[in-house]
């Protein structure tokens, strides 16, 4: 790979973080890494919609609860879309449900950010010429 | 109801889970997704076998880990009550 400017080095990095902010994956599919790119997009994506589908999209909840919905939005940006939805409290949703929707959503999130904080490394690691992950 | 009602449907209402020792079982798939997406960030090139390898073994490393942590507890729990 041509080395870049130091400008274009760190401009490379943030549109691969936000790649992999605006879809999952998308971050590792910049870096030609396919395969990597597929299963977070498959495995991030089924996770988050198994949490919506045992809690409904209720369990966005930017009012009520918010830690919860900062991991969330990590997903994704659509998700704000979902939380303007919910806004109203038109969706309640309690107890169990609540609880393991919440979690399965916001572990989907936390995961989607380490893969945006490993897709940076991996560019950074490859503009700069170092071997190993 | 069209499919786009079912689905539409599926997804603005909550699941019927109660508050059982089984519905700690929900756990698993979660666990399965924190492995696929941990070893797809720590293995630089995947191989299918090697690569299932790896999440299997993480899979079952953080479950044997939480029931020793869970025995523990348990333990800890009786003798204060006892």
């Amino acid at each position: 790979m041509a080395k870049r400017s130091k400008e274009g080095h760190i401009a490379f990095m943030l549109v691969v973080g936000l790649m992999g902010w605006l879809v999952p994956g998308a971050g590792h599919l910049m870096l030609n890494e396919k395969k990597h790119a597929i299963i977070i997009f498959v495995t991030i994506a089924l996770t988050f919609a198994m949490g919506l589908y045992i809690g409904s999209i209720g369990i966005i909840n930017p009012i009520g609860a918010k830690p919860w919905y900062v991991a969330q939005l990590m997903n994704s940006p659509a998700v704000a879309a979902i939380g303007q939805m919910t806004r109203t409290g038109d969706y309640p949703v309690f107890g169990r449900p609540n609880e393991i929707g919440q979690i399965y959503t916001s572990i989907a999130g936390l995961l989607n950010l380490l893969c945006i904080v490993n897709a940076v490394y991996w560019a950074h690691l490859r503009q700069t010429g170092a071997e190993g992950e | 109801m069209s499919i786009a009602a079912y689905i539409m449907a599926t997804f603005t209402t909550p699941e019927h889970i109660g508050v059982t020792p089984l519905s700690m079982l929900w756990l698993l798939p979660l666990v399965a997704s924190i492995s696929v997406v941990y070893k797809t960030t720590k293995l630089p090139k995947i191989k299918f076998v090697n690569f299932l390898k790896e999440s299997v073994v993480l899979f079952g490393s953080i479950v044997i880990f939480m029931a020793i942590t869970a025995l523990v507890l348990v333990a800890f729990a009786w003798l204060i009550t006892e």
